[in-house]
């Protein structure tokens, strides 16, 4: 069989249609069956959603008529922007916590664990991930509770006389879980960013006279970015949209967005649950653009 | 790896970051071994320590008892809600039908669209975002939005299709960008070489392309699988009253807890070990595979 000799050099291994600088159909046709999917099944709901935020609700019924009224509502609500600042200050005390957690550890995996161990301490560290963030999220309850296992193992011990209150249904408990909850989804972007620094730039580095600190602080961290990046925007993206981790940890009494918009939605309160979950979309976007300014993520498209 | 010289080189600080990893792998499976443990406690324990004799009751609790197998003490009361909730076998296996479901077909999906995006073409950006998207943007809104069209147009919400579609479009965006990174490492010579060797392009697809990417897509497979078998806030708008694994799990929460609830979780842990498991199976076989090919060379 031939290769026709006026076609591009470069073939691609899907329905031989050779690029002469026209449309490629051939890519079209792959990415159509993800494009219509995400049209017809993502658009559509989401949309939907705006559309119901427009409307009001009279009692039970919906008033189909579009306002604005619903924003003006929740933004002239002070209870609202009180949640607003919380999930942010939740979700950046959450990312930065979790990373703080991450970093040493994805260092530890890439560059201390002996080559032999390394796949299976980082599987080790990851594995979690793949099992259910809500059994997670529970089984955290009878280790921190007043009888629960910290607190027993610290009294056995005689290092306190009296159960610490704090470890749960307080506000710290809820960032607490939370932090440790998300602390393993920065491991894997992590190492995978520091296992990419090609080691002669360290040595390169000691070479020319900075000591390991500067090493350190000048050479890894800023190359290890990308892979702090992509963890931070998985965990904030994620965190801000919590509600089951403040309803059980916290006990409800530190609802974040999330809550909010659970709570409306199981009243039937569509238009301003709606509302609510435009703002909390527009909030993921901002941070989402944020950080994707801070690392140029689209080089790798 | 030689910058390890470099990296950490006094003891003391190799031997806190040890320390500290050590830490967080032990809590990590700390809450694990607890919820196991519990779950084992005897009929008259809690929830908390301490424990109260050792039995499988929870067990039977959970996985004996048809119609009444509702998670809380709160639900045994209620006979309606009971029945309702239904037994376990049903959300498991409907959590375990749309994982598998979901995988397929977004595996497939993010395949071919990482394909197609190896070579540019007008609005590669825009559907790069749009399929962005769909990871970016809070499940509450999603879901909200399946709700509210099935109010609105009349359709029935259900596990199939409607949570399944919403299942699709959150693992979509994963396995696609997966696919991606794998394609953007990709050495083109290669396939070039199965076509100046006479392959058709779907011999060489088959022959080379799809053994050289298939790590990537076992682990967008996992990721899909995963992604859809954990997912609660998407299933809670989309399956109507088709109750997933991951559903049963919030409902029994907001009753009272008993150590029923540490079984459940102990054997969808297992579940999802199992499914780890069979990816790290499955990936050695591959890499022998590629071996015994010569893709890869036989002592990496």
């Amino acid at each position: 069989m031939a290769v026709d000799a006026h076609s591009t050099p470069s073939i691609s291994a899907g329905p031989a249609v050779a690029s002469r600088g026209g449309f490629a159909w051939s890519s079209a046709l792959l990415v159509l069956p993800a494009t219509l999917a995400m049209l017809l099944f993502f658009v559509i709901p989401v949309l939907q959603t705006v559309r119901v935020s427009l409307w009001t609700s009279v009692g039970f019924t919906l008033e189909r008529n579009i306002t604005f009224s619903q924003y003006s509502q929740m933004l002239q609500d002070p209870i609202f922007w009180e949640t607003v600042v919380n999930t942010f200050r939740s979700t950046a005390i959450v990312v930065i916590g979790a990373l703080l957690i991450a970093f040493p550890v994805a260092y530890c995996i890439t560059y201390i664990v002996p080559d032999r161990w390394r796949i299976p301490v980082f599987f080790l560290a990851i594995i979690p991930f793949w099992t259910s963030y809500l059994i997670r999220m529970v089984a955290h309850v009878p280790i921190l509770g007043r009888q629960g296992l910290f607190n027993t193992v610290l009294l056995q011990l005689g290092i306190i006389q009296q159960p610490l209150d704090i470890l749960l249904y307080t506000e710290t408990s809820q960032l607490l879980v939370m932090i440790l909850l998300y602390a393993l989804f920065g491991v894997g972007p992590i190492v995978f960013s520091l296992s990419r620094i090609d080691p002669s730039l360290l040595e390169a580095s000691a070479t020319l006279g900075a000591r390991p600190v500067r090493t350190f602080l000048r050479v890894t961290v800023p190359m290890s970015r990308p892979g702090i990046i992509m963890g931070g925007l998985f965990i904030s993206i994620l965190a801000m949209q919590e509600y089951a981790t403040p309803l059980i940890v916290g006990g409800g009494q530190w609802p974040l967005l999330g809550n909010d918009i659970m709570a409306r939605a199981s009243l039937l309160q569509w238009p301003p649950a709606a509302a609510r979950a435009v703002v909390l979309t527009l909030m993921a976007l901002v941070v989402v653009g944020i950080l994707a300014k801070l690392s140029k993520i689209h080089k790798e498209v | 790896m030689s910058g390890r010289g470099i990296a950490a080189s006094k003891p003391l600080t190799r031997w806190l970051l040890v320390a500290f990893t050590v830490l967080f792998i032990l809590g990590l499976y700390t809450p694990f071994m607890m919820m196991f443990v519990l779950s084992f406690n005897g009929p008259t324990g809690g929830p908390m320590l301490p424990m109260r004799g050792v039995s499988l009751y929870w067990y039977e609790q959970l996985l004996g008892h048809g119609q009444a197998g509702g998670i809380t003490q709160a639900e045994e009361f209620s006979a309606d809600i009971g029945a309702q909730l239904g037994s376990v076998s049903g959300p498991i296996m409907r959590s375990l039908g749309l994982a598998l479901a979901t995988m397929v077909i977004s595996t497939v999906l993010g395949v071919l669209a990482a394909m197609g995006f190896r070579r540019r073409f007008r609005g590669k950006g825009v559907i790069f975002v749009l399929v962005l998207l769909g990871a970016v943007t809070p499940g509450l809104a999603l879901g909200l939005g399946y709700t509210l069209l099935a109010q609105d147009f009349g359709f029935r919400l259900g596990w199939l299709p409607t949570g399944l579609t919403a299942h699709l479009v959150w693992t979509l965006p994963f396995s696609f960008l997966i696919m991606l990174i794998v394609f953007n490492r990709f050495d083109k010579q290669i396939e070039e070489a199965s076509a100046v060797l006479g392959a058709s392009p779907w011999v060489t697809f088959r022959k080379v392309t799809l053994p050289l990417v298939a790590p990537g897509v076992l682990t967008a497979a996992l990721f899909s699988f995963t992604l859809s078998f954990d997912e609660y806030i998407r299933s809670f708008f989309s399956t109507g009253a088709d109750q997933t694994l991951p559903l049963l799990i919030l409902a029994s929460l907001t009753g009272r807890v008993t150590p029923k609830l540490y079984a459940l979780g102990s054997i969808t842990t297992l579940i999802s070990l199992a499914v780890v498991g069979t990816y790290v199976v499955l990936s050695r076989m591959n890499l022998r595979r590629a071996r015994g090919a010569g893709h890869v060379p036989a002592d990496s």
